[in-house]
């Protein structure tokens, strides 16, 4: 039986985002070769694997961060919803704002706590009135485990905070625009155990709710937090499976060279 | 494992393991040994050495076990390597086991009168079967040692085997008593004997799953595990 | 070994100590020269704050002005003091022949009409009484009173004769010559006359130009520099053009002089001398000091910000509205207000398009003749009279003054609004 052909039949169902024969190129040069990778509804995937293999590359063509680089090129299908989100008539802005970000060092604008959290909404016009912006702000600070915190600090600006506080506040930003994907490049890895296992704790409560795609260089994080866990190596996806399966026994020899740390 | 890890010491940790497993096998397979002879000759002296020689397989096993604790702590292994030492916890506790059943076989040796068993027959069946498992526990370590599971799958068939022989044994030492009440103290030894032996078969047998496990990372079912109906206990 | 590195190591705490040595005295000598400079103009310039006053008695007798009886305030608005100015000043010797008398009246600045008629129309009761009325002293006795002048020369040699200084010695005896604050150096605008000359007609014509040059200036160097940074795309033309733009910035001002003559004046025709030309052209001056503030500041706000507005949904637009330009603030206040503050001080430009003019009145608007303060320090420079050194140093430390006001302004703005990352 044709294992990966089974696995993708599985979430077939489910799939969320679906990318058949994605290449990118940086001018002249291939960063990414043929992907076809399959991203689930409301569960957790995350990309390894070496640095420069394309995985942030790969995270950035979702939400079209990749289009404010003028030299790269990507090419072939990118599907949400079965939509696809290279179509000349997409509104790269609404798109974006279906899908929040967060970054490897947490880039919390200099305001307030509050206006960070309260961008978004605003932004999009999606909440008008201050009571309901209120409502959004505290929620969305209690689900990313951080209103106890600031909620007497609301109008100290983002950047008093501790790294892993902003971490949190930043995803808490990215979560006030009701996303349906959250994309996370590497997000613990500015910041402390305590911190990143207090992350890790939020993204495991957070996949009820959201899609989320993760990229880490960390296969015992990749092991913990995610369900689905793909192996890119110099631009190419060589694995993607179940997260238990790749760190007990994955298919390639590959994958299994860069989990045990043979290849780095 | 073919390729080295970018840390070097995560390598020879691992060769440690493997070199401590083999000798904790080597030292199994000799006790197994020992045991074989001292049942054919009735050798109360070699009995004894083996039974001393367990404390040594005792403490290897503790010191691999506290190799593996260290190597889980440190290293995080993954994928082969994690089931590799993972398994080697339970690899070595199946050694040990049978350095112990070993040592109750010679126990029972040297407290029973085996001369005057009265059932050469026994005797000879036992010795047998002892050859038995020594053949499946040889070739298991056989391919533990060199990462693989060849012979996995024969060694589960022969547990069958082994597992008929013990039966029979049983049956014929049953019929002894039923002949000759008189020798019954020479001849409970026996079943003891019979079943430490049986359950070594069954601990090359978890040995050889193991090794399957790390080569191809699946389990083998439960379903061919196969019961002893009429077992009898003294 | 460790002896070579012992030695390395020495030689280079020796070296460090030169540096040191070298650095710190090059901040003294600056210092060191800044402070003779500012001293030789202050001891220059600090009588022009001083002006001289002659308190002269005055009697307002009504016949003298051609006055009825109780006459109204409109009478009195019209009435012709200058017989009466001058007779205050002939009251002073009774038996001034007519040359004297001449002297007498030059002992006074012009103005002294001027001065008995507000006394008069301040107080209407004054009809038929006698008062004394400060009068301002001519320039020359007001030197004479500073002790700048050399009275020693023969009389043939100098502007004040010995019956004017006869007379004033009189009247310093009597306690009627005083020396008070300067307002007026503020509030009168340029004269011939030095001891009325003031800043105020230079002042005005500084700010208006000042304010046009900001107006134009800042809207356009922001938005050009937001363009060029985040929206142009980036090629060789517009490489070309930042480029130029740095050159810009070091361009001689008096070019843009020039430019300003042959495009506004004579290609548009705009008037000469006006804040309006002068603002456009000192505008022009500034436009390449702002762009290259503001793309520094745009430039430092850490792409990080950038990429996170995106990432929320933000259009390029939103981006540089609602996060760049308002982190980079700051920075482009601060290059705004240099940019301005050397525009300030410069006269070369503005004497091309004609601010040299003499100007006596205030401006009141953007297109009413003016002149700027260095150009006037520049005319004044040139005046002959002694009153006009002792004005010309005054003026420079005003414009000194201002020109550090407004750095100050700029470094406190930075400290406060500076945004930590």
């Amino acid at each position: 039986m044709d294992k990966e052909l089974e696995n993708n039949n599985i979430i077939e169902n489910k799939a969320l985002i679906e990318c058949k024969n994605v290449d990118v190129f940086y001018a002249n040069q291939q960063a990414l070769f043929g992907i076809n990778l399959n991203i689930g509804e409301k569960e957790v995937t995350s990309l390894i694997g070496p640095s420069g293999c394309g995985k942030s590359t790969f995270l950035r063509c979702i939400n079209r961060m990749n289009d404010v680089i003028d030299i790269c090129r990507v090419e072939g299908s990118i599907k949400i919803s079965n939509e696809d989100i290279y179509h000349p008539d997409i509104d790269v802005v609404e798109l974006r704002s279906r899908i929040g970000m967060v970054f490897q060092k947490p880039n919390p604008f200099p305001k307030s706590v509050y206006d960070n959290v309260a961008y978004g909404p605003k932004l999009h016009g999606r909440i008008l009135h201050k009571d309901d912006l209120d409502e959004k702000v505290e929620k969305s600070l209690e689900r990313a485990g951080l209103w106890s915190e600031v909620k007497d600090r609301l109008s100290e600006p983002g950047t008093s905070l501790s790294g892993g506080q902003q971490q949190r506040l930043c995803i808490a930003r990215a979560i006030a625009i009701d996303p349906s994907i959250i994309l996370m490049d590497e997000p613990c890895s500015a910041l402390d155990p305590i911190a990143t296992a207090k992350i890790e704790e939020l993204i495991d409560e957070l996949k009820d709710n959201f899609t989320i795609t993760i990229v880490t260089h960390s296969m015992q994080q990749a092991a913990r937090v995610s369900q689905r866990t793909a192996f890119f190596h110099l631009g190419k996806l060589i694995e993607v499976g179940d997260t238990e399966k790749i760190f007990r026994s994955p298919d390639h020899e590959q994958t299994e060279a860069y989990v045990t740390g043979r290849y780095g | 494992m073919d390729d080295q890890h970018i840390v070097t010491s995560f390598d020879e940790e691992l060769k440690d393991l493997t070199d401590g497993l083999v000798s904790l096998g080597g030292l199994a397979q000799l006790a197994l040994r020992n045991v074989e002879q001292s049942l054919r000759m009735n050798d109360h002296n070699l009995a004894k050495q083996t039974i001393e020689a367990d404390k040594q397989i005792n403490a290897l096993q503790v010191s691999l076990e506290d190799l593996t604790f260290n190597i889980l702590a440190k290293r995080q292994p993954m994928a082969n390597d994690l089931r590799m030492v993972f398994s080697a916890v339970k690899v070595s506790l199946y050694l040990e086991r049978i350095g112990d059943m070993c040592k109750g076989v010679c126990k029972r040796i040297i407290k029973g009168d085996l001369l005057n068993a009265k059932s050469p027959n026994t005797i000879d069946a036992l010795v047998n079967l002892t050859k038995d498992v020594q053949q499946s526990l040889d070739l298991v370590l056989e391919d533990y040692a060199q990462g693989k599971a060849d012979h996995a799958l024969d060694v589960w068939r022969s547990d069958i085997k082994i597992d008929s022989s013990y039966a029979n044994i049983l049956t014929a030492i049953l019929n002894d008593i039923k002949e000759k009440p008189e020798a019954i103290e020479a001849l409970v030894p026996l079943f003891f004997i019979a079943r430490y032996l049986e359950r070594i078969g069954d601990q090359a047998t978890n040995i050889a799953e193991v090794a399957h496990f790390i080569v191809s990372g699946e389990k083998l079912g439960d379903d061919r595990k196969m019961k002893v109906e009429d077992e009898t206990v003294f | 070994m460790n002896k070579n590195k012992e030695k390395l190591l020495n030689s280079r705490y020796r070296a460090e100590k030169r540096f040191q040595f070298y650095g710190k005295s090059a901040i003294f000598l600056a210092l060191l020269f800044l402070t003779i400079f500012i001293f030789k103009i202050f001891s220059t310039g600090y009588t022009a704050f001083q002006k001289t006053w002659l308190i002269v008695p005055v009697t307002f007798d009504a016949e003298t002005m051609y006055l009825d009886e109780n006459p109204s305030k409109e009478d009195l608005k019209d009435a012709d003091y200058f017989d009466l100015a001058l007779q205050t000043m002939f009251d002073l010797d009774k038996s001034a022949s007519e040359k004297q008398q001449n002297d007498l009246k030059r002992m006074v600045s012009y103005f002294f009409e001027r001065e008995i008629k507000r006394e008069l129309l301040n107080d209407p009761s004054l009809i038929g009484k006698t008062k004394d009325v400060y009068l301002t002293a001519s320039d020359d006795l007001d030197q004479v009173f500073k002790g700048n002048y050399p009275r020693d020369l023969p009389e043939d040699q100098r502007r004040v004769t010995d019956y004017q200084l006869k007379i004033f010695d009189q009247l310093v005896e009597q306690g009627r010559v005083e020396s008070k604050f300067n307002l007026s150096f503020f509030t009168y605008p340029d004269s011939r006359e030095a001891e009325l000359a003031g800043i105020a007609s230079s002042f005005m014509g500084s700010i208006f130009s000042i304010l046009v040059c900001l107006v134009i200036a800042f809207p356009v160097a922001v938005l050009a520099a937001i363009y060029l940074e985040e929206f142009a795309p980036k090629n060789r033309f517009t490489d070309f053009i930042e480029v130029n733009i740095n050159n810009l910035a070091a361009v001689p001002s008096i070019i843009f002089g020039l430019l300003g003559l042959a495009v506004f004046i004579n290609f548009f025709g705009m008037p000469r001398s006006v804040p309006l030309v002068g603002g456009l052209v000192l505008s022009l001056m500034t436009l390449p000091t702002i762009i290259i503030a503001t793309r520094s500041s745009l430039q430092s706000v850490p792409p990080s910000i950038r990429e996170a507005a995106l990432a929320m949904g933000a259009s390029e637009m939103q981006v540089v509205f609602q996060h760049l330009l308002p982190s980079a603030m700051p920075g482009i206040f601060t290059g705004t207000i240099i940019g301005l503050a050397r525009a300030f001080g410069e006269s070369a430009p503005l004497l091309l398009i004609g601010m040299v003019a003499f100007i006596v009145d205030i401006p009141a608007t953007f297109t009413d003749p003016a002149t700027a303060l260095p150009v006037q320090i520049y005319i004044w420079a040139d005046s002959p009279e002694r009153a006009f050194v002792a004005k010309t140093s005054a003026a420079t430390l005003i414009l000194i003054s201002l020109l550090i006001l407004i750095n100050l302004a700029a470094v406190l703005l930075r400290k406060r609004y500076e945004v930590k990352w």
